[in-house]
C-alpha cells in the first residue's frame, strides 16, 4: 500500500505548550480520514505541520515521500484551507476563485461554478463582509474544486446550515468516487460525518489516541440494554466503558462481542444496540459525561 | 487498495526539488488579481488630490490677478504627490502579511512567494514611476497645468530632465517598497514586537550616526559630500538599503508561519 503521509515521532512545542506530542502515523492513498478531537487538541497544528506551514520541533514528516517544507512539488498536490484562513483585505470570493487555477493544477472551474450556485455564495461581496457560513463555503468550494491529491478540510462546516452541510457531504462523496484522492476531515460533528469516514484518528492533548479503521472502531463496542440482574450477569467481568440506568433497567457499553456472545445476549432477553462513533470517541478518550459535548 | 494505486493521491511521479517558474508567476498574478487596490484606487485618489490642488491654484491665480511666478516657486515644494510612495509601502506590508497567509494556504513555498512578490513590487514601482514621469513632463510642458502649479515636477526630484526624474522616482519607490517588505516580514515573523524592535534599532542607529558626525564636527563634510553626489548620486544611494532589504526580507520570511 502506498503511504501518502508518513509521520514518525513528530512533536511541535511552543514555548510552554506541546501542541503535537510524539505522533507517528501513516495515511494511505485514496481514503477519507476523520481527524477528531476537542478544541485545542492539536488538530490544526498537525495539519499545519503536514502542509509545511509549521516547522516540527522533532521527528520526521514525509508527504508524497518528501518533507513538505518549502517543497513546491509536494505542496502543489495539497490543499489546506484552514478554518481561520485569512484572505487579503480587499478580496472578494471571485478573486479567490480566479486565482485558484494558477495554484491548483487539477482545478475544475465548471465544478467550482456549480458549487458556488449550490452554496448560494455571493461572490461579489467583500470577504470581510461574508457570514461565517459563507466564509466556510469559500473554503469548502476551494477544497472540492481544487481536486488536490491530498485535501484537508479544517472544520469545514462552521456556520454552515444543515442544508449546506448535507450538500457538502453529498458532493464530497460523489466527487471522491469520481476523482479518488486522500481527504482529511477535521471535525467536531462526528456523528454527521461518521458515514463518510473510512479511518478515524483521534488526537487528545497533542497525542494520537486512536488510529483505527472506522468499521473496526464502530464494531469495537456494543451497548447491552435490559433488566439490571440480567445485564450484570451477562457483562460479568468484562471491561465496562460506560453505564447508564433508569429504574430497574440499565444500559452498559462493553467491548466487542463475538457472534456467539451476541446470540447468548439475545437469548437472555437483552437488547443489543450499536454505539455511535461519537459516543465511542468520547468514551475512548476517557472524557467524563459532562465533557461529552465536544464543543 | 488497488483503487489507491491508481488514485492521484498516490502519484507515482518522482518528486524533484525544482523551482517552478509557473508558481512564481502565479504569485505574481495573485497580487494583481484585484486591480482595485494596486491600480484603480490610487489612480482615483491621485486624480482627486490633483483636482483639489488645481482648484486651489485656480483660486490663488484668480485672487492674485494671474501673477503665477510666486506660485510656481511656492508649489515646487508641494508634497501632494508623495501619497503614492506611502501607498506602495502599505501594499508591500499587506503583501507580506495577508497575501502571504493566503498563498501558503494555496500550497506556495515561501521562496516562490517571495520571488513572485518581489517581481510584482518592482513592476508596480516601474509602472507608477512611468506614470509619475509622464505627468511631470506634462506639468512642465503646460507651464504648471496652465497655472504655474507643481505637483509632480517638485524640487525633490531634481532638474535633470524627465528621464532622470522618472529614474529617481523609481528608486524612491523601490526604497519605500523595501521598507514595507521588511516591516511586513518582521510582523509576520514576530508580530508587533518585531516591528517595534526594528524601528527602535533604526532610530538608535540614526541617533548614533548623528552623534558621531556631530562630535567629529563632520557635518560640513557630509554636506559637501552629498552636494558632490548631486541628485543622481543621492538617489542611487537609496539602492543600498534596497539591496540589504531584499535578502533580509527573505531570511525573515523563510521561517515565518501562517498562524493567525
Amino acid at each position: 500500500m502506498t503511504a501518502v503521509v508518513n509521520l514518525e515521532h513528530v512533536s511541535k512545542r511552543y514555548r510552554s505548550v506541546t501542541a503535537v506530542d510524539d505522533v507517528s502515523l501513516r495515511l494511505e492513498g485514496g481514503k477519507v480520514y476523520g481527524l477528531l478531537g476537542r478544541n485545542g487538541a492539536g488538530k490544526t497544528t498537525l495539519m499545519s505541520l503536514l502542509t509545511g506551514q509549521e516547522f516540527a520541533t522533532s521527528g520526521t514528516i514525509e508527504v508524497f515521500g518528501a518533507s513538505p517544507v518549502e517543497h513546491a512539488d509536494v505542496l502543489q498536490r495539497i490543499c489546506f484551507i484552514r478554518e481561520s484562513q485569512r484572505y487579503p483585505d480587499d478580496f472578494k470570493p471571485l478573486h479567490v476563485f480566479r486565482a485558484a487555477p494558477w495554484f491548483f493544477p487539477n482545478w475544475d472551474a465548471a465544478y467550482a461554478e456549480q458549487l458556488i450556485g449550490e452554496f448560494r455564495l455571493p461572490i461579489k461581496r467583500a470577504i470581510k463582509k461574508l457570514s461565517r457560513g459563507q466564509l466556510s463555503a469559500v473554503g469548502v468550494i476551494v477544497g472540492l474544486a481544487s481536486r488536490a491529491p491530498l485535501t484537508f478540510f479544517d472544520e469545514p462546516y462552521l456556520g454552515l446550515d444543515a442544508v449546506a452541510r448535507q450538500l457538502f457531504y453529498d458532493r464530497l462523496l460523489a466527487d471522491i468516487a469520481e476523482h479518488p484522492r486522500t481527504v482529511v476531515l477535521s471535525t467536531h460533528l462526528i456523528d454527521e460525518v461518521s458515514d463518510l469516514l473510512e479511518h478515524v484518528l483521534v488526537i487528545d492533548q497533542g497525542r494520537l489516541v486512536v488510529d483505527q479503521d472506522a468499521e473496526e472502531l464502530r464494531g469495537s463496542a456494543t451497548t447491552v440494554v435490559g433488566p439490571v440482574p440480567a445485564v450484570d450477569a451477562f457483562v460479568g467481568g468484562r471491561e465496562v466503558l460506560h453505564r447508564d440506568g433508569i429504574g430497574g433497567l440499565t444500559s452498559v457499553t462493553i467491548g466487542r462481542l463475538t457472534p456467539a456472545e451476541r446470540t447468548e445476549a439475545i437469548t437472555a432477553g437483552l437488547e443489543l444496540a450499536p454505539v455511535s462513533l461519537q459516543q465511542l470517541v468520547v468514551r475512548l478518550t476517557g472524557a467524563t459525561e459532562k465533557d461529552q459535548e465536544l464543543r | 487498495m488497488n483503487a489507491a494505486a491508481t488514485a492521484p493521491g498516490s502519484l507515482d511521479a518522482p518528486l524533484t526539488r525544482s523551482t517552478s517558474s509557473s508558481r512564481i508567476l502565479a504569485v505574481f498574478r495573485l497580487h494583481f488579481v484585484n486591480p482595485m487596490i494596486v491600480a484603480w484606487m490610487p489612480l482615483m485618489i491621485y486624480s482627486f488630490i490633483f483636482l483639489v490642488n488645481w482648484l486651489i491654484w485656480l483660486v490663488v491665480a484668480l485672487a492674485s490677478d494671474g501673477k503665477t511666478a510666486g506660485m510656481s516657486q511656492g508649489t515646487s515644494w508641494s508634497g501632494a504627490s508623495l501619497f503614492i510612495f506611502v501607498w506602495l509601502l502599505v501594499i508591500a506590508v499587506q503583501a507580506m502579511n495577508r497575501t502571504f497567509h493566503f498563498a501558503l494556504g494555496f500550497g506556495t513555498t515561501r521562496r516562490d512567494y517571495y520571488l513572485g512578490t518581489l517581481a510584482a513590487l518592482v513592476l508596480l514601482a516601474a509602472g507608477w514611476s512611468v506614470i509619475f514621469g509622464i505627468l511631470a513632463a506634462i506639468e512642465e510642458a503646460t507651464g504648471g497645468w496652465g497655472l504655474g502649479g507643481h505637483m509632480f515636477a517638485a524640487v525633490y526630484f531634481g532638474d535633470d530632465g524627465a528621464f532622470a526624474r522618472t529614474w529617481y522616482v523609481f528608486l524612491l519607490m523601490l526604497f519605500f517598497a523595501s521598507i514595507g517588505l521588511i516591516a511586513g516580514s518582521l510582523f509576520v515573523r514576530w508580530k508587533s514586537i518585531g516591528l517595534i524592535g526594528f524601528f527602535a534599532v533604526i532610530t538608535l542607529l540614526i541617533l548614533a550616526a548623528g552623534t558621531i558626525i556631530a562630535f567629529t564636527q563632520s557635518w560640513p563634510a557630509v554636506g559637501s559630500f552629498l552636494e558632490s553626489l548631486g541628485f543622481a548620486g543621492i538617489y542611487a544611494l537609496l539602492l543600498i538599503p534596497v539591496v540589504i532589504a531584499v535578502p533580509l526580507g527573505y531570511l525573515l520570511l523563510r521561517r515565518a508561519t501562517a498562524r493567525s
